[in-house]
């Protein structure tokens, strides 16, 4: 039983952080149909601004978090001035996008590593502290605090984008590009705002996950950006509920693994689980269809 | 391009793949360094590896990132015979060819009925689950982290190392040529064509008929048959295999050989393992540095030459032949 609680906690914890990376994935592939590889190295990016604000300059976490969005933000819109501008519209520009931020993300990764050095740095705590619940659990407050924060920025985000002009924009550029062109959206203002978003998201992701590991180093960024492709894989490319509910399940399914497998079988245990499940649903959870799919 | 202009050109071509084999056979004589032979080897395996890679990647459409899994297995399954078995070495290469195309097809089968993004995970999902499952392999059946080691090495006879080494670059050579001419077959074949097709215009090809499971399905084990055999040879080259060779850097640098060689043309993948692996030579000593280089490179590549620097080369052999005709044309106007 107690067991089974160590399981659900830990699962919400990394769900929380999942849905994160995931809609940052989603919102990207939502909006100009490809997957943008450089949110790896934009999530470590954000975990290492957070590292400077709060850790080296000692302003407050939310500093750190806010901090984050907006820097890697910037750096999101920066990407994909250089790296996607000039290719959208390409014939076979999905594939040359996927290579091209591909190789941005290296770029970025590599600068990381030259700047902050290729050690673990030491993250510090948002809150400290912890609850024991029974036997087995203890809830750290910083846990509990990077679920309070994931939560506050999916409800912001979905205010966004279903309250205001700009969501609204983004959304319709998503569902029809050329229609909402024909109707007033300058598509590529809206292509930069999503990215910018997306490479928030993935930056806050990034802090996130590095107070729960207490520590980060440059390469973390990958293993969570195949993390994260799995949920928006798993969730349907696209889908924002979908996305939603993948990254709690795909959470709750690597806490019981870690669990009950040991941590080294997680990711092996993920792709598993993601091959079984395109091979049965190939369009997710959301299930998007045949024709979609491309 | 008028008829005369693609005989010059037709014949420029074979001057030049003659030049350049020459080349590639005479630089053993030149260089006469064990050093170089050692790169020279190491460039014609990575062109094996990238040609069978480019098959799928860049005629067939296939985005697969599976690749280097599928050659370090060829490489495991040869080393597991050697040590195990006592197989001889060309034997394993065989054995690691047939284990590679079974694998391709464990992996093909459920995700090459999916497109684009979907094949990109799930052929990364396998590369990683493999990765994993050698550094997990608690009970040392796979030498874990480390790897297998001490298993046969390549021996075709020769004193000294620089002679051994070069009689090893021939064969690698001689492997590097058939299976361009294996690659160059089945792009000219009508399954090729099918291809292209599929790759410019895939509802008119999917309303010809065309059979597209089915054929990516067969020149995916094409290509994984091709790629478990060079990772065979590889492995008894080195003689060691191990997870390191799964790194994400490794995987990275490859895909940087095809994108700036020219993804999708036949000669880009051997021209740019042969600039990226003498850059990498050249940067050895900056670490850091080079991989930042090579994904830059691959980046400005992507916008600025998508067909890789193959197409100026390609277009300056052009406008040669369009010289040469020109001055031929002045002497000796071609019969009606």
């Amino acid at each position: 039983m107690s067991q089974i609680s160590l399981v659900i906690y830990q699962g919400l914890v990394l769900g929380a952080i999942y849905a994160l990376m995931a809609l940052a994935f989603t919102l990207v592939y939502g909006a100009l149909r490809f997957l943008n590889l450089s949110l790896g190295a934009l999530f470590t990016l954000g975990a290492y601004v957070a590292f400077v604000i709060s850790g080296q300059l000692g302003l407050p976490a939310i500093a750190g978090i806010v901090g984050a969005f907006v820097l890697v933000g910037l750096a999101g819109v920066g990407v994909y001035q250089i790296a996607v501008r000039p290719l959208v519209g390409r014939p076979g520009w999905e594939i040359a996008s996927i290579i091209s931020t591909l190789g941005v993300g290296i770029v970025i990764q590599q600068l990381i590593q030259l700047v902050w050095g290729p050690r673990n740095q030491a993250m510090p705590e948002i809150v400290s502290g912890n609850l024991r619940v029974g036997d087995v659990l203890v809830i750290q407050y910083q846990r509990v605090a990077v679920v309070l924060v994931s939560l506050v920025v999916m409800t912001a985000l979905w205010f966004f984008l279903t309250r205001s002009r700009h969501g609204l924009a983004i959304r319709a550029v998503a569902q029809n590009r050329d229609a909402a062109y024909l109707n007033g959206a300058s598509v590529n203002r809206i292509f930069m705002l999503v990215m910018a978003l997306g490479s928030g998201l993935a930056a806050v992701a990034g802090v996130l996950l590095s107070t729960v590991l207490i520590s980060l180093n440059p390469t973390v960024g990958l293993s969570y950006a195949l993390r994260g492709l799995v949920v928006t894989i798993f969730g349907g490319l696209g889908s924002i509920t979908g996305t939603l509910a993948a990254a709690f399940i795909i959470g709750l399914f690597e806490a019981f693994v870690s669990v009950y497998l040991g941590e080294g079988w997680k990711l092996p245990a993920l792709f598993l689980f993601l091959i079984v499940v395109l091979v049965i649903r190939p369009g997710g959870l959301a299930g998007v269809s045949a024709e979609e799919r491309t | 391009m008028s008829a005369p202009t693609s005989r010059t050109s037709a014949m420029l071509d074979r001057v030049l793949i003659g030049l350049a084999l020459a080349i590639a056979v005479l630089a053993p004589l030149v260089l006469h360094s064990a050093y170089w032979l050692r790169v020279l080897i190491l460039i014609c395996i990575f062109a094996i590896v990238n040609q069978a890679w480019n098959l799928i990647i860049g005629y067939a459409g296939i985005w697969s990132f599976a690749q280097l899994a599928l050659f370090v297995m060829g490489g495991y399954t040869t080393a597991l015979m050697s040590l195990n078995l006592g197989w001889s070495p060309w034997l394993g290469c065989i054995a690691g060819a047939v284990v590679a195309t079974l694998a391709s097809m464990v992996i093909g089968i459920p995700s090459l009925r999916l497109k684009g993004a979907y094949v990109f995970l799930l052929t990364l999902a396998f590369h990683e689950i493999f990765r994993n499952l050698f550094i997990l392999d608690t009970d040392q059946r796979f030498g874990g982290q480390y790897g297998l080691q001490r298993f046969e090495k390549w021996n075709f006879g020769g004193e000294g190392s620089v002679e051994k080494l070069t009689r090893t670059y021939y064969v690698a050579l001689a492997l590097l040529i058939v299976a361009s001419l294996v690659i160059w077959r089945i792009i000219h074949s009508p399954m090729g064509l099918a291809f292209r097709s599929l790759r410019d215009s895939e509802a008119y090809a999917l309303s010809r008929g065309v059979p597209e499971y089915r054929f990516k399905l067969l020149v995916y084990a094409i290509s994984a048959f091709i790629t478990g055999f060079a990772g065979a040879f590889y492995a008894h080259y080195l003689g060691s295999i191990s997870p390191t060779n799964l790194d994400f850097n490794i995987l990275m640098t490859q895909m940087a050989m095809i994108v700036i060689g020219g993804w999708g043309t036949f000669f880009g993948p051997i021209l740019g393992t042969i600039v990226v692996k003498l850059a990498d030579e050249q940067l050895r000593d900056f670490e850091q540095l080079r991989t930042l280089i090579f994904g830059a490179a691959m980046v400005a590549t992507v916008i600025f030459l998508p067909k890789g620097l193959v197409a100026p080369l390609a277009a300056l052999k052009n406008r040669l032949a369009a010289a040469i005709d020109a001055r031929r044309g002045d002497a000796d106007p071609p019969a009606a």
